[in-house]
């Protein structure tokens, strides 16, 4: 068991120092997340302030699932509202997560990016990935997120996200089920994209402070190791965890 | 002078108006007895009564159609199974689910889709 114990540690230490110098190359940016759009949840895709197509990328999504207020799965999917994909559930949900597969990304040395692996396309390569989205999203401050089955990299915060922006919130990343080093979090992913990122320690825990007294999308990033590398150099999970600060009684 | 004066003025005024609410979208007063939640900008009020439950649906203070919506009523008892009852337009902005008993302690979600565009509305009561 300690050796178990052991060997599982040696490996989230080499996957947390890929995840350091990886880290420094960047890669596409975007990422998923929910948020309401005309009093309906709605799955975003994009990064910033961009808000881009997402019904059309609803084909990559590979689970949809959603968690009442007793932790227990309720029945979900997503239903195209015009422009929009929306959370359809006959109940309410306390938590609600999302999975994409984007698919293999190679970026060639004229800096044009193809929809396959690197062995398909001509030349000298700069980049190969393979991208994976995730979105978990709390209806409740207090929600309880369970570890979710499909999501290799997961953002939970440690305990109740706190009321007021500018809080302190401890966040732990996730991968696959297990605390990892390494993961950069952005505390806001709409607001401020481009922020140097916190790094998760080896506990895969880091602090931040919460930035609106509103809508806030945390995201984490962490890249790992091929697992097809005659297909791609590196994957790139990327996570957001989204919740709502309460605004005063109007 | 004049300016230092409409200063004060305007820092006094701002200050009063940070402290005052600012104008709601819909009163949370029960208009029937019941009990009220809010959802996005709809309020519904919850009402037993000796023979079932009725909800009035109401949005920004004004009555909305029953028959917009196709409602349910889900209910988890303090013990026992969950259940769901339809609600049916009376007239109005009224719903009501015949006969159905609310005892204390049990969790009631009015569920409301709109029959213009699907979109759907929960509120939950938690009753006494």
């Amino acid at each position: 068991m300690k050796r178990k114990t052991k060997t599982l540690s040696s490996a989230l230490c080499g996957l947390a120092a890929f995840a350091a110098f990886a880290g420094s190359i960047p890669a596409q940016a975007h990422g998923i997340w929910f948020a309401q759009r005309a009093k309906q949840m709605a799955l975003i895709y994009g990064v910033g302030s961009d808000d881009l197509d997402a019904v059309s990328r609803l084909d990559k999504i590979t689970s949809i699932t959603g968690y009442d207020a007793d932790g227990q799965p309720v029945p979900t999917r997503f239903r195209t509202a015009g422009a929009i994909p929306v959370v359809d559930s006959d109940e309410p949900l306390a938590v609600i997560a999302a999975a994409m597969d984007y698919g293999m990304w190679t970026k060639d040395k004229t800096g044009k990016w193809h929809n396959k692996g690197k062995d398909e396309v001509p030349g000298e390569i700069e980049l190969s990935e393979h991208n994976f989205k995730y979105a978990v999203h709390m209806n409740a401050l207090d929600a309880k997120v369970p570890v979710i089955p499909g999501h290799a990299l997961q953002i939970v915060p440690m305990g109740p996200v706190p009321e007021a922006m500018g809080a302190p919130l401890m966040v732990k990343a996730l991968y696959k089920g297990q605390p990892v080093a390494g993961a950069q979090i952005l505390t806001e992913y709409v607001t401020d994209p481009d922020q140097v990122p916190a790094v998760t320690g080896a506990d895969g825990t880091t602090t931040i402070r919460i930035r609106n007294q509103g809508h806030n999308v945390v995201v984490g990033i962490l890249i790992t190791a091929s697992d097809a590398p005659t297909k791609y150099d590196r994957m790139e999970e990327r996570a957001t965890l989204s919740f709502v600060l309460p605004k005063l009684p109007e | 002078m004049k300016n230092s004066i409409l200063a004060s003025l305007l820092a006094a005024g701002l200050v009063i108006g940070a402290a005052s609410p600012a104008l709601a979208h819909g009163s949370m007063k029960p208009s029937h007895g019941g009990v009220v939640q809010m959802s996005g900008e709809i309020m519904a009020e919850l009402v037993r009564t000796p023979k079932g439950v009725d909800i009035y649906l109401t949005e920004e203070d004004e009555p909305i159609a029953a028959s917009g919506f196709d409602a349910k009523l889900i209910v988890t008892p303090a013990a026992g199974a969950k259940t769901t009852t339809a609600l049916k337009p009376v007239s109005g902005n009224k719903l009501t689910a015949a006969g159905l008993k609310l005892g204390a302690g049990s969790k009631a979600v009015v569920s409301l889709v709109s029959k213009k565009d699907a979109s759907k509305t929960f509120l939950t009561f938690a009753l006494k």
